[in-house]
């Protein structure tokens, strides 16, 4: 395994020592990069005690896997696991080093370059470079534009979106099963520690159960324009409030009601979403809706591509026509 | 103790920019609202609250770009930073690298016991320089702190910093560090009036970025353009009375809304 040089370094999330499934999905994002190259791609399996875990994997996947075990990994803990990855990138040189898009990957991400000497590119939506180079899309401006960055060195460490690419799936059984070895991170210069990890994710069954949810981004422009929102929710028998981020930020709304990638992720029948840009951070957690109405008064407004319904208005004038022409069609 | 802030100026949100002539970057339009990152704002306001709490504390902010982003210096100035830095640089686009690297120049020479940044910038969302500058100067790093609680005898802080998917956890780290603010960490001041004529006069520390040599960037922007239309939807047209109606019409035929009355009816006077 010494001798095999790899040119794509693909590191898995793990959380107390589980595999975050999704992680896998780089898989299939390392053979875009290097088509016809998967026997030059490398696992990287972080945690306490991975081994066996790392031995499903390379027999699943017919790649070779390092259990890179630390008991600081246990956690996701981005400055061992740098230092762990950069010891083994610095005896490989990858060309490309992949981990899933996280804050806490993105720190890993950002610090190994600088390590490295390479390119870094976060929040990767697709490959668009070839052979003789490194090009990735990634969204800028809110989702508004999409950027092309061009790494300027012979490796890049990215951050890929969850997503973006599908899960890998089951290769067939010709190869021989990837082989595994299992690493110390060698990191003891630790300055920083971790006291607890807690799931903070407030249950509220009103929106998780909701058939309608109404949710207010920052277009709304006021705490007082709340009342319009609710105003809209009320012509639906079963409907919650809900808000992007920027609005439970501002304390317009109680964090409970947050969704996207850092609040609640829902699935409702009909989501209204009113003055809010559409950021990947917000779209993550209400892709799932059935039917999606969007208010903006920006016809760019990336909530608009996952629309069934646009509506270039300013919701502060169109929701009070909307409710009023309810009203008066229903008698009330 | 002397905090440093990372400030990023950046067109407003909901500004929608124009691309330049050669569609690579973005043109610096006069009429462009230039403002601080929104990150950055939580994270001027977080080492000011440190200030009001803590004795002997100052607040610098710095802030790499061309010579449009010394009004984002002021800017902070008047929300209560002590001093303003600013890395002058000509250029529209200076990538997280050579970002880092000068911030790092700088805070080595002067020594920060504390340097905070926003998670990441509002308009290219990289989260890259707080964790680069922090490598740079092998300081421990938190990102996506949500809470920071301060113990100035023991030199540590106890902060919370928040994961994906609703989880928090808590850490302490030795100072000197470098904290990422997540937004909703506190609720940024309005500027007073005695600060506002404070950054008015105040003079700002420039620092050229052509003399600190650099090796150049690692990441070039290859293009930008417009999102392809994935519009899948129906754009619903007319008057706003139209519209109104046209989408309660659309709603009632997939049963996701009942009333009695499916025509539209003649409005009442």
């Amino acid at each position: 395994m010494a001798q095999t040089r790899y040119r794509t370094v693909i590191v898995l999330d793990t959380i107390r020592d589980a595999l975050v499934g999704q992680s896998l999905e780089l898989i299939r994002f390392a053979a875009e990069v290097n088509p016809g190259g998967e026997g030059a791609v490398l696992l990287v399996l972080p945690g306490r005690a991975v081994e066996p875990l790392a031995r499903e994997l390379a027999a699943r996947f017919m790649l070779d896997v390092i259990a890179l075990e630390d008991d600081d990994l246990y956690l996701p803990d981005p400055e061992t696991l740098w230092h762990g990855l950069y010891g083994i990138c610095r005896t490989h040189m990858p060309g490309i080093v992949c981990f899933q898009h996280s804050m806490r990957n993105c720190h890993a991400a950002a610090a190994l370059a600088v390590a490295m000497d390479s390119a870094c590119v976060t929040a990767v939506e697709s490959f668009a470079g070839d052979r003789s180079g490194l090009v990735f899309n990634r969204s800028v401006f809110n989702g508004r534009m999409v950027m092309s960055v061009t790494a300027g060195t012979k490796s890049a460490v990215v951050t890929v979106m969850p997503g973006a690419y599908p899960l890998p799936g089951e290769p067939e059984k010709t190869g021989r099963e990837g082989a595994v070895r299992t690493m110390r991170t060698g990191f003891d210069g630790h300055r920083c520690r971790a006291i607890l990890l807690e799931d903070k994710t407030e249950s509220d069954a009103r929106l998780q159960d909701a058939d309608v949810i109404i949710s207010a981004g920052r277009g709304i422009g006021s705490e007082e324009n709340l009342e319009i929102i609710r105003e809209a929710a009320r012509m639906f028998p079963n409907a919650a409030i809900a808000a992007s981020r920027p609005v439970c930020d501002l304390k317009w709304l109680p964090y409970a009601c947050q969704v996207g990638i850092t609040g609640k992720t829902v699935a409702p029948r009909l989501y209204v979403a009113c003055g809010i840009s559409g950021s990947q951070q917000h779209i993550a957690g209400m892709k799932g809706s059935q039917c999606v109405v969007a208010i903006n008064t920006d016809p760019r407004a990336a909530i608009f591509s996952i629309a069934d319904f646009i509506i270039i208005e300013d919701l502060a004038r169109f929701l009070p026509a909307l409710v009023s022409r309810y009203r008066q069609r229903a008698g009330l | 103790m002397k905090i440093l802030v990372c400030i990023k100026q950046v067109p407003e949100a909901a500004f929608t920019p124009a691309m330049d002539d050669h569609s690579r970057w973005i043109r610096s339009v006069d009429d462009c609202p230039w403002v601080i990152s929104r990150y950055d704002e939580y994270a001027l306001e977080e080492a000011v609250l440190i200030r009001e709490r803590c004795p002997g504390v100052t607040v610098n902010a710095i802030s790499v770009g061309p010579s449009r982003v010394r009004s984002a210096i002021r800017k902070a100035l008047e929300k209560g930073a002590d001093s303003g830095y600013h890395v002058h640089d000509e250029r529209q686009f200076i990538d997280a690298h050579e970002t880092a690297r000068h911030i790092c120049a700088h805070a080595a020479a002067e020594g920060y016991d504390l340097i905070l940044a926003g998670v990441m910038s509002e308009d290219l969302m990289q989260a890259q320089v707080g964790p680069m500058v922090a490598a740079m100067l092998e300081m421990p790093c938190v990102a996506t702190v949500l809470r920071e609680e301060m113990d100035l005898q023991s030199g540590t802080v106890i902060v919370t910093s928040e994961l994906e998917g609703g989880m928090q956890e808590e850490l302490a780290v030795q100072l000197p560090c470098l904290l990422t603010v997540q937004s909703g960490i506190n609720r940024p001041r309005y500027p007073s009036l005695s600060n506002v004529l404070r950054a008015r006069t105040q003079e700002l520390h420039i620092i050229e970025a052509a003399a600190a040599g650099m090796t150049g960037p690692r990441c070039r922007p290859a293009s930008i353009a417009w999102p392809e239309k994935r519009m899948k939807g129906v754009t619903v047209e007319g008057s706003l009375q139209e519209k109104a109606d046209r989408l309660l019409d659309a709603l009632h035929e997939k049963s996701l809304l009942s009333f009695i009355g499916t025509e539209p009816e003649r409005q009442r006077e």
